[in-house]
This record gives C-alpha cells, sequence and structure tokens, in this order.
C-alpha cells in the first residue's frame, strides 16, 4: 500500500469539521446573519475533548464505549473511500458492502448507548434512527449496484476509476439519477434537513440528536467528530462517484476534489435553508423514492 | 434525445408519487410539450409544412389547451388532491418502476418489428400507456382518472411514432379531435358527478340516481 494513498484520510481528519463550519455558514447567510466563525466546530471539539464526562447511575459500560467505538468504525470505513482523486488505502471487489456494515456497527453502538440510558427520548431516537436507516441502505446499495453495472467495477475505488465510461449518452442519466440518490442518502445518514434537524432535540425532531442527548465531554467530542467524519464520508462518496474530475494533474484534481466536497456542503446548507423538516411518514417515502431513482437507473443502464 | 426520453420516463415516475391533481395536470402539460419537440424532431430532416402545422397544433392542444380546460375544471370542484387512492402512494412508486422493467422487456421483444433506434421510444411508449392505465385504475377521483386518459393517450402516440416514422396528417388530426372531445365529455360528466354525489369518488356511481 503506498503511503500516498492515506493523504486523503489525513485530510479528512483534519478537514471534516470545517465542512460543517461551511455548511453552518451557508445557513448563516442565507438567514441574512454573519455567521460563526469556520473553524467554530474545531473550537467546540477542543471545549468537549478537555471537559470532563458526567454519568447517569443508570448507565453500564455501554455507554461509555459506544461513542468511541462508533468513532472508529467511521474512521475504518474512511479507509474504503476513494479521496482527493485517488483510490482509497483499501479497495476490494465489494467493498461497499464493507462500508454499509461498518457505519451501521457504528450506529449499532450509538443506538446501544442511547438504550443503556433507559431514558424513553433516547429510545424513541434510536428506533427512528433505526427505522431510517433501512431505507437509506437499500437505496445506497441500489445506488452502488447501478454504477457497478454501468462500469463493471465492483469497488467504490473502481467505480472512481472508470468514470470516465459514464460521461457519454445514457451514462450521464445514470450519474444524475444516482447523484440524486446518493445526496438523499448524505442527507438522511446526517441528521441533516429535510429528515431531521441537526439542530435541536425537541420533541417533534428526535431523531439523531436526542439519542446523544446523556453524552456529555470528551464522549459527545467524539460523536460530533464522528458526525463530522461521516458527513465528509458521504460527500467523498458524493463527489468521487458521480462528479467527474479529470484535469489530468494530480494536484489540481485534488484541489477540484477539495472544492467540489465544500460545494456539496454548500449545497447540504441552501437545501436545509430553503426547506422544513418532512413529517416522519414521509421521510421513508423521500429515502425510497431517491432509491427508486437508483432503480430507474440500474434498469435503463 | 437520450435527454427528453429520460425526462418523460421521470415525468412518469412522478406521477405514481404525486398526489396534487394540479401536479398531474402540469405533468401531462410538460409531456404534450416534450412529445412536440420529439415529433418534429423525428421528421428534421424533411419537413414538410403541412407535418410542421399539425405538430404545432398537436402541442398547441396537448400541451397548453386541455390541460389549462383541466385546470380548470379542477379548480372549479376543488377537489384538488388525491387523499385516498386506491393504491398507496409509496406502493404506486415502486409498481411504477416494475412497469418500467415490463415496459423494457417488451420493447426488447420489438426491436425486430420496429428496428433498434425505436426501440428507445418503445420503451417510452409502453411505460407511459401503463402508467395511464394504472392511474385510470388505482386513482379513486374521476378527475384523475381523465388524466390518466390524456397520459395514455400519449403513450399511444409515442407508440405510433416509434412504429410508423410518419403518420399520415389526416390521421393525427382525427386522433386529436377524438382526445378534444373525450375531454370536453369528461369535464361534463366530472361536473355532473360532483353536482349529484357532492364529491368525485368513482366509487359513488354505483349507486344508482336519478
Amino acid at each position: 500500500m503506498g503511503w500516498e494513498r492515506l493523504l486523503g484520510v489525513v485530510v479528512a481528519l483534519l478537514l471534516a469539521p470545517l465542512l460543517l463550519g461551511v455548511i453552518t455558514r451557508v445557513k448563516a447567510r442565507f438567514a441574512g446573519r454573519r455567521g460563526a466563525p469556520l473553524v467554530q466546530p474545531y473550537f467546540e471539539l477542543r471545549k468537549l475533548m478537555a471537559k470532563r464526562a458526567v454519568y447517569s447511575r443508570t448507565t453500564s459500560w455501554h455507554f461509555q464505549v459506544g461513542p468511541w467505538i462508533s468513532l472508529s468504525a467511521i474512521i475504518l470505513a474512511l479507509l474504503l473511500v476513494p479521496m482527493l482523486g485517488q483510490i482509497a488505502p483499501t479497495a476490494f471487489p465489494g467493498d461497499p458492502f464493507l462500508l454499509v456494515y461498518l457505519l451501521g456497527v457504528g450506529r449499532l453502538f450509538t443506538v446501544l448507548a442511547a438504550l443503556d440510558t433507559g431514558s424513553a427520548f433516547e429510545g424513541m431516537g434510536a428506533s427512528r434512527e433505526l427505522h431510517f436507516a433501512v431505507f437509506t441502505e437499500i437505496s445506497f446499495f441500489f445506488a452502488l449496484a447501478a454504477l457497478a453495472r454501468s462500469t463493471s467495477a465492483w469497488s467504490l475505488s473502481g467505480v472512481s476509476t472508470r468514470h470516465a465510461l459514464l460521461q457519454e449518452g445514457d451514462g450521464v442519466l445514470t450519474l444524475v439519477l444516482v447523484g440524486v440518490t446518493l445526496f438523499v442518502v448524505l442527507l438522511a445518514e446526517n441528521a441533516r434537513i429535510p429528515v431531521d434537524d441537526p439542530n435541536t432535540h425537541l420533541e417533534l425532531t428526535m431523531v439523531h440528536e436526542v439519542m446523544v442527548l446523556d453524552h456529555s465531554g470528551p464522549e459527545l467530542g467524539a460523536i460530533h467528530y464522528g458526525m463530522a467524519l461521516k458527513l465528509w464520508l458521504f460527500a467523498s462518496l458524493l463527489v468521487s462517484l458521480v462528479v467527474p474530475i479529470a484535469s489530468g494533474s494530480v494536484w489540481l484534481d485534488g484541489a477540484l476534489w477539495l472544492l467540489a466536497v465544500f460545494g456539496v456542503g454548500a449545497a447540504v446548507g441552501v437545501v436545509e435553508s430553503v426547506m422544513a423538516r418532512l413529517r416522519l411518514l414521509q421521510v421513508a417515502r423521500l429515502i425510497m423514492g431517491a432509491g427508486l431513482l437508483s432503480v430507474t437507473a440500474l434498469l435503463l443502464s | 434525445m437520450t435527454l427528453v426520453w429520460a425526462l418523460l420516463l421521470l415525468l412518469n415516475l412522478f406521477l405514481y408519487a404525486s398526489s396534487r391533481l394540479m401536479m398531474y395536470i402540469r405533468v401531462v402539460a410538460l409531456q404534450g410539450l416534450l412529445l412536440g419537440i420529439l415529433g418534429i424532431y423525428q421528421h428534421a430532416g424533411e419537413l414538410a409544412w403541412s407535418v410542421l402545422a399539425v405538430a404545432l397544433l398537436s402541442t398547441v392542444i396537448k400541451a397548453f389547451l386541455l390541460p389549462w380546460f383541466l385546470a380548470s375544471t379542477v379548480q372549479k370542484t376543488g377537489i384538488r388532491r388525491e387523499i385516498v387512492p386506491l393504491v398507496g402512494f409509496g406502493l404506486s412508486t415502486v409498481i411504477g418502476v416494475a412497469f418500467l422493467a415490463l415496459a423494457l422487456v417488451i420493447a426488447g421483444h420489438l426491436d425486430a418489428v420496429a428496428g433498434e433506434e425505436a426501440v428507445q421510444l418503445l420503451v417510452v411508449a409502453f411505460h407511459t400507456l401503463l402508467t395511464g392505465l394504472f392511474l385510470c385504475v388505482a386513482r379513486a377521483q374521476i378527475s384523475s382518472q381523465a388524466i390518466g386518459y390524456l397520459v395514455m393517450e400519449n403513450g399511444v402516440f409515442v407508440a405510433g411514432m416509434a412504429f410508423a416514422g410518419r403518420s399520415s396528417v389526416v390521421a393525427e388530426l382525427g386522433v386529436l379531435l377524438d382526445i378534444s372531445v373525450a375531454v370536453f365529455i369528461m369535464v361534463a360528466v366530472i361536473h355532473h358527478v360532483r353536482r349529484e354525489f357532492a364529491g368525485l369518488d368513482a366509487a359513488n356511481l354505483t349507486e344508482l340516481r336519478d
């Protein structure tokens, strides 16, 4: 394994919170405010890491290790994602499955930690999170299947390198449809606005935020950092798999790629500013509908 | 042309997922417009004047006149949504994608008859036909069923394009007259049903009244 392939992962670990900052800034601009500094998420992480965690007496060790296992699973998943226009550190046929189930392991431990608190609120959040996950996983697999079928590559990196095949004729259609699916999956997996509201844990939006309500200190920091990495992961997937970047120069490719990832962040910010959260029942329809676009792409390819 | 083709399919899928009658009408209007473009594109080589005139006329009627007429009917009856369709919207969308697979299979079998290039058109034709049929069967409101009829007609139009290449001017004018008359009659029926039953649910029609 070439060490230069790890560069993408290092960049992800360093810049992921900045992507959150970009989203917050776009939302602030839309609302006519100046907004927090772009590096605000880093300040918050530093503050949380310096704090001491508080544990409820009803919790067990699940509650303490959950956030760290989730964070580790997401970092492992990052190793499978092609970034900066290069292939991923690890790639093998079928790696999308490993990616999805690594994220599944992360989700499982967040949910276990939430259930461990014994709070009805967190149980409800956990239930909803898993309910959405059922649909996002199917949609994600269909998107990958459509790409795999039209490029005949079975790994994420393989698809990203055979991208050129898709840039003529019907391939463009596949890219557009799969892009829409992946974007909706990104919104759903990262608890962003039409699916969940990242800013609140009020009753109406008890999904992701309410699950982590009892965590504090470094563990809450780990959860926030994990969410930032997950957002970066999905934005990278969207850019690497769907956006055609091939300028010829490695450095220019990398720069364009980064720009595109932050573009995805800006798009998320715009969506969050112009849309309201959907009713819970409609969320499943939205995600399934997006998945069906990929099924259409699969059928037509 | 792939773009128009894909757009027509996506519009069909949208019809399965939406519950708003005005959206149905807009989709049908857009389909009419796209079909007009497709029709003119098909004859792009030797664009005869009469063909162009008929294409323009049919586009105006299908993309503007009939949709406008249906839209004003929907406004007047005040029933603007499918509230309880016979088949739910989620399941409808899944069925829509299944119909797409079916259309691909059927069109795949017909490539010897219609020729390679026409297969794409045939996929659109069969999918649009099935979509229209589905709207007629699975939506409870009479007005949505009337829109389903227009969608079916669009499907037949595409099929004609795929098989005949160029159809005679007289035949096209005849079809145009037919659908216009059909829509006028359906609108009249919609108003009558609305007056008699205070609603547009097709299930009402099993009751006998004067």
